[in-house]
């Protein structure tokens, strides 16, 4: 069964068309990578999936149901179980690092043990356990990220959407992010469908890549063959 | 003089022109007859009454910011942030009252509930006793105040990044986004109008005069620097300089900076509006219903009142040379506005003066304008600058004091809004900083510095508190026009006049809002 699924779709702002007939599939547990020129269209495939916006035309499908078709929203965002990394983070600045992460929790409806429980671990995983009470803008650019990270997956999210999240940070911290990645993706088994204009960072995090031009779909294939 | 070095000078001249008045007026309250005293403030303040005044005036402040809290975020929300029908004409309509005198709509209230009003013979004469009273008064204050929180609320939550919301979009209902992430990103915005607001009051003469509620800026600076006594009237100024002081203050604990408030807006893509479904047409039915009993209504009256030419003959004919002199005098302050704002919002965008210069702005805007009246006063009124004293002068130093704020926080957005590369290129090409402001800054954020010479000319326009205490000898503004025909002037008329403003001002308003829709496209 696929976790992720977007089947035909169009989107299109004004008269320019974002997506134009665009399909794309993610099994679960699967690392996708979608590559392509800024402005063809990645953005507003992950804002589909994650309930930001309805297609004109085409299905949305998560887990097998369709959550949106055809400029309808049928599930909103926060009853897909999908998680996202935003390629400006959005961290939440009125709240700590243990704010961001409880947010979601408490609006989910865990009781309070629990979500304390859950963050602990979830901090201690991404060993950010000491800046829990501190301030998320006060923190390095590669801590942030990982906070970022954590306030998704502490929710235990099926299937993970990340935009970019990588571009603005330097060589060695994005070598050492991208394996951190790939080890939190094996843990936690969360479908992955990651964007990213950088060829050589979709070949080192996805079993499949999934080229994109101007709203469609050009190539697909996995990084080996 | 170099580039940084003239807008330092231009800020330093403004910051006197500003702040020496209120010097002038310490002095001159400490040292009545050349020798330090505080025999003034002794005098002043043994007698109970000043103190009742105050009282009742930080009283009548505080619940007018409280209620128009209560009401402005929600309806900010609504009207700044959800899918509401009508929500752009709605906003308009609240933000109105504003730029009117209080005074106008206090007469309305009176035009719709007196005793030959239209409701009139519904209340009777109890409708008399709650109009003349501290009620009635709360109702026009928080009518004329409520757009400072909404226009303060509204351009923050309109500068939110929409990342934010969309993360939390992934867990949560809309309504615990709204709570948990939208509102507490505004509320240092919020804070500061409703502080603001509460200083705008504590300034307030024409409606509190005409509704018979005895309030400090009437009875304590007014009265007594035009009849009795100015330096009681400059030590009565200090209290209300020192209560803005400690608002201010307040601000500064709770870490709300004017410089990360008055933000320009972000450039991206304005966050997606919350739906609200069914109920939306219900909401907007009573948030008209709202404006109408806040404003509405009084304001019908008025034109129901005026309702015949003879009317607005007879106000012209009284108030004809008091329109004129309003009009240039809001102009030529506007522009002095102007070209001060863009000079002080240029010299902060390069770093050539602190963050900090913008709290010092905000704070003359604050400051209630009896007071900045008083200090104007004590500096001026001397032999070798009567040239000042007794001109129109004196009253455009005392606008470009108060309301600089407003060139400097629309300029400095407009600024913002022009790519940095723009006048680089301009200064690789040979062209010094003053010629590159003229020819590329200024040209690209033209509707910027249209929509602030627009605002600064409305608020100019409908000044009292400066106005009533300065304006020249025989030289009178609209404003203080109305607030004398108020006194004694026939109904119908007075009618007609407020009509007039309104009209006045709903010209410039109209325009403002096609700049502000323009420029957000
Ligand atoms: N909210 C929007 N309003 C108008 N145009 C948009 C909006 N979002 C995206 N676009 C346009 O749709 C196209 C695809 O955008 P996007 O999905 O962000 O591309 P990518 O992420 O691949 O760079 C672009 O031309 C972009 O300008
Ligand atoms: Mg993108």
């Amino acid at each position: 069964m696929s976790s992720l699924q977007l089947e035909g779709v169009a989107k299109g702002y004004g008269s320019r068309k974002a997506l134009d007939g665009f399909s794309l599939e993610v099994g679960e547990g699967e690392r996708v990578a979608l590559l392509g020129p800024s402005g063809c269209g990645k953005t507003t495939a992950l804002r589909l999936l994650a309930g930001f916006e309805a297609p004109d035309a085409g299905r949305v499908l998560v887990g097998g149901s369709v959550v949106a078709e055809r400029g309808r929203i049928v599930v909103p965002a926060e009853r897909r179980g999908i998680g996202m990394v935003f390629q400006d983070l959005a961290l939440w600045p009125h709240m700590t690092v243990r704010g961001n992460l409880e947010f979601g929790l408490r609006a989910q409806g865990v009781p309070s043990q629990e979500r304390e429980r859950r963050i602990h671990q979830m901090l201690a995983r991404v060993e950010l356990l000491e800046y829990a009470d501190t301030n998320p803008g006060s923190l390095s650019g590669g801590q942030q990220q990982r906070v970022a990270l954590a306030r998704a997956l502490v929710l235990r999210p099926r299937a993970l959407l990340m935009d970019e999240p990588l571009s603005n940070l330097d060589e060695e911290l994005n070598l050492k992010l991208r394996a951190e990645i790939l080890q939190l993706q094996a843990e936690f088994g969360f479908a992955l469908l990651y964007v990213t204009h950088d060829r050589e960072e979709a070949f080192a995090l996805a079993d499949r890549i999934v080229l994109v031009a101007r709203g469609r779909t050009i190539l697909e294939g996995d990084p080996a063959g | 003089m170099g580039r940084r070095s003239t807008l330092r000078l231009v800020f330093a001249v403004w910051a006197l022109i500003a702040l020496l008045p209120m010097l002038a007026m310490l002095q001159r309250s400490l040292m009545p007859d050349g020798r330090i005293t505080l025999s003034t403030y002794t005098q002043l303040f043994a007698s109970a009454r000043e103190w009742t005044l105050l009282g009742n005036t930080l009283l009548l402040a505080g619940a007018t910011a409280i209620l128009a809290g209560l009401l402005g975020l929600p309806l900010s929300v609504l009207l700044a942030r959800t899918n509401l029908p009508g929500r752009r004409a709605l906003f308009a309509l609240f933000v109105l009252p504003i730029l009117l005198p209080p005074s106008v709509l206090a007469y309305g209230w009176v035009a719709l509930l007196g005793r030959d009003g239209p409701l009139g013979g519904l209340l009777g004469s109890s409708g008399g006793t709650f109009l003349f009273g501290p009620a009635g008064c709360l109702i026009v204050f928080v009518a004329s105040f409520l757009p400072v929180v909404l226009l303060f609320t509204a351009a923050s939550l309109l500068a939110a990044n929409p990342r934010l919301e969309e993360a939390a979009r992934l867990c949560a209902t809309p309504s615990s986004v709204l709570l948990g992430i939208t509102i507490p990103q505004v509320l240092p915005a919020f804070v500061m109008a409703v502080l603001l607001l509460f200083c705008l009051v504590l300034g307030e003469t024409g409606a509190p005069t005409f509704l018979r509620v005895n309030v400090y800026a009437v009875e304590s600076l007014a009265q007594f620097a035009a009849f009795y006594d100015f330096s009681s009237a400059t030590a009565a100024a200090c209290p209300l300089l020192l209560v803005v002081l400690l608002a201010f203050w307040g601000l500064h604990l709770l870490g709300v900076r004017p410089s990360a408030v008055l933000q320009a807006p972000s450039t991206g893509r304005a966050p997606e509006p919350f739906q609200l479904g069914r109920s939306g047409s219900r909401l907007a039915v009573l948030a008209g219903a709202l404006w109408a009993g806040l404003a509405g209504l009084p304001l019908a009256a008025l034109f129901l009142r005026s309702a015949a030419p003879r009317a607005y003959v007879a106000a012209l004919a009284a108030a004809g040379a008091s329109f004129g002199r309003s009009f240039s005098f809001a102009a030529l302050g506007a522009s002095l506005i102007v070209l001060f704002g863009l000079l002080i919002a240029y010299g902060r965008m390069i770093g050539a003066l602190r963050q900090g210069t913008e709290m010092l702005t905000l704070f003359l805007f604050a400051v209630p304008g009896p007071v900045l009246g008083i200090g104007l006063i004590s500096l001026w009124n001397r032999p070798a600058t009567n040239g000042i004293y007794r001109t129109p002068v004196i009253l455009l130093l005392g606008y470009l004091a108060q309301y600089v704020v407003l060139g400097d926080w629309i300029t400095k957005a407009a600024l913002a809004s022009i790519p940095r590369s723009m006048e680089e290129a301009a200064a690789a090409a040979g062209a010094g900083w003053a010629r590159r402001l003229t020819t590329i800054a200024m040209p690209l954020a033209w509707k910027g510095l249209a929509g602030a010479w627009l605002l600064a000319f409305l608020f100019c326009f409908r000044d009292t508190g400066i106005a009533m205490v300065v304006y020249p000898p025989g030289r009178d503004t609209l404003t203080v026009r109305l607030f004398t025909m108020m006194a004694n002037g026939r109904p119908e008329v007075i009618a007609a006049l407020c009509m007039l403003i309104l009209a006045s001002v709903a010209a410039p308003f109209a325009v403002l809002g096609i700049l502000d829709a323009r420029s957000r496209q």
